[in-house]
């Protein structure tokens, strides 16, 4: 079965399974969460408008999405050991082409929660009238960094969800590694590259500088971190050949 | 009966790994949390305060109702697998009695998780050489705690009655929670039930609650525990399970 195949498998098996509708509130609430946060804005908050949504939603991403990941992603499995059906699957599909079709089809969705939230950060900027140009550069790295821990976290939950029937250790995996991430971003960057999570944080292209003397936040875009960027790909890549190799060699 | 109910439910659960996650949040925050507060002790001065609001303020509203949230859906799955449901409501059990045993089960969990995090800020607290004793209201917080947990875990064991779903009910909290702390910082929190761990555990640290609030804030968690209970039993007493 070709990669493609599957994948549009994998779509039809969610038709009535409604994954997207997990993205879409989740990815509603961080707008809205967005859209709140930014109701009362002066002319220099204005103008660190792009700055600021984007810093918001990177802090937000390293709570929520691990947590939606593991709702989403154990949905997609939990398909198969509710129905008994990888035994009968793994007589006419690759058990590495489902592996991958699963990942492919967790990361499509996460993905359209990324390019949803860029949507978001520039529907507010034309709205609130953001008063600096677009941070073009800022947006894909973002899009790019973001999808990139999520991908890394849905990696790690799938391989977690496929291998139990119990669905409670990936949904507490998720909430766990959430929990981690949020306050490893009060740590050294040592520790927050030990925690999965964090990278949201490490990975964004926009840092904040709490100025407690005059008590306001400026943010501020950082060179872009090569060695994190790097280290989590590398990461993504032993866990993907790790995890696959994993379940093909799984008798079910 | 319904002690029976209760000890059936705990034995459901005891070889679940549901402790372990509940255990380990605290520990986690606990740890995390004194961390923080020894790494930024010159901005955070209020003592045995800042320090609670670092070990509660996250997990009051994103993971512990989260973590609920996985709790209920763990004990719903049970009934939702294979033919339980039929099973159950052959049972000469009335469906009160069902629900209130969940229920009751989850509260225990939840007092306990309580508990465990008053012990973990006085011994942290220690550590982290504070001086005097922990604040006489931390009871008080643990208490208030206890109950809107309690209204989370109500709230959430009907979610997971009503839906198949494992995951869905979990994603439902974690909204909540994004809500809950929207609507407390807007001064709304007793109108909305995630709000109320947060509200109840004064996580903030500078008082949510006044000392005129406690009883609506009691009157409020009365409320999201009371409703879905009705809810759920006129639900169980309606719905063709098979």
């Amino acid at each position: 079965m070709n990669a493609m195949k599957a994948l549009k498998l994998e779509f039809y098996k969610a038709r009535r399974k409604r994954y997207w509708l997990i993205a879409a509130a989740i990815s509603a609430v961080q707008a809205l969460w967005l859209i709140w946060g930014l109701r009362n804005m002066d002319a220099s908050q204005l103008a660190q408008g792009y700055l600021h949504s984007l810093y918001q939603f990177a802090v937000l991403n390293s709570i929520v999405l691990p947590v939606m990941t593991g709702v989403l992603v154990s949905r997609m499995c939990d398909i198969e050991h509710k129905g008994s059906a990888l035994r009968t699957l793994f007589t006419m599909q690759p058990s590495g082409s489902l592996f991958d079709a699963k990942f492919f089809c967790a990361g499509i969705h996460l993905a359209a929660v990324v390019g949803f939230q860029i949507a978001t950060i520039l529907m507010v900027g034309q709205i609130k009238g953001f008063s600096t140009p677009k941070p073009a550069g800022a947006l894909v790295w973002y899009f790019g960094s973001q999808l990139l821990c999520s991908l890394f976290l849905a990696l790690f939950l799938q391989i977690l969800a496929l291998r139990h029937i119990n669905q409670f250790i990936p949904l507490s995996a998720g909430l766990i590694t959430g929990f981690l991430g949020l306050m490893a971003m009060f740590f050294p960057e040592g520790v927050m590259r030990l925690v999965p999570s964090a990278y949201y944080g490490l990975l964004s292209p926009v840092h904040m500088d709490w100025n407690r003397a005059a008590r306001t936040v400026s943010y501020y875009q950082v060179p872009f971190p090569i060695m994190d960027c790097m280290l989590l790909t590398a990461a993504l890549v032993i866990l993907y050949w790790f995890g696959r190799k994993q379940f093909m060699k799984r008798e079910v | 009966m319904l002690f029976a109910v209760v000890k059936t439910e705990i034995l459901k659960l005891r070889r679940a790994p549901v402790w372990i996650a509940f255990f380990t949040l605290p520990l986690l925050a606990s740890v995390m949390g004194t961390f923080n507060y020894l790494q930024n002790i010159s901005i955070l001065t209020k003592e045995w305060h800042s320090l609670w609001t670092q070990h509660t303020i996250f997990s009051s509203f994103f993971f512990l109702p989260s973590l609920i949230g996985v709790l209920s859906a763990y004990q719903w799955r049970l009934e939702h697998r294979e033919n339980n449901w039929n099973s159950l409501m052959t049972f000469p059990v009335s469906v009160q009695t069902i629900f209130t045993g969940k229920l009751i089960v989850s509260s225990g969990l939840v007092i306990l998780t309580q508990m465990l995090t008053g012990l973990l800020f006085i011994a942290w607290g220690k550590y982290a050489g504070l001086p005097g004793t922990a604040p006489a209201e931390l009871p008080h917080w643990l208490l208030l705690g206890a109950f809107a947990g309690i209204s989370i875990a109500s709230v959430q064991l009907t979610f997971s009655m009503t839906i198949k779903s494992f995951a869905i009910p979990v994603g439902i909290a974690l909204m909540g929670g994004i809500i809950g702390l929207a609507m407390a910082s807007s001064g709304r929190g007793l109108f909305f039930p995630y709000s109320l761990l947060a509200l109840g555990m004064n996580a903030n640290g500078r008082g949510y609650l006044t000392a005129q609030d406690t009883l609506p804030f009691l009157v409020s968690c009365a409320v999201f525990t009371g409703l879905p209970v009705l809810f759920a039993v006129h639900w169980l007493k309606k719905k063709d399970v098979a």
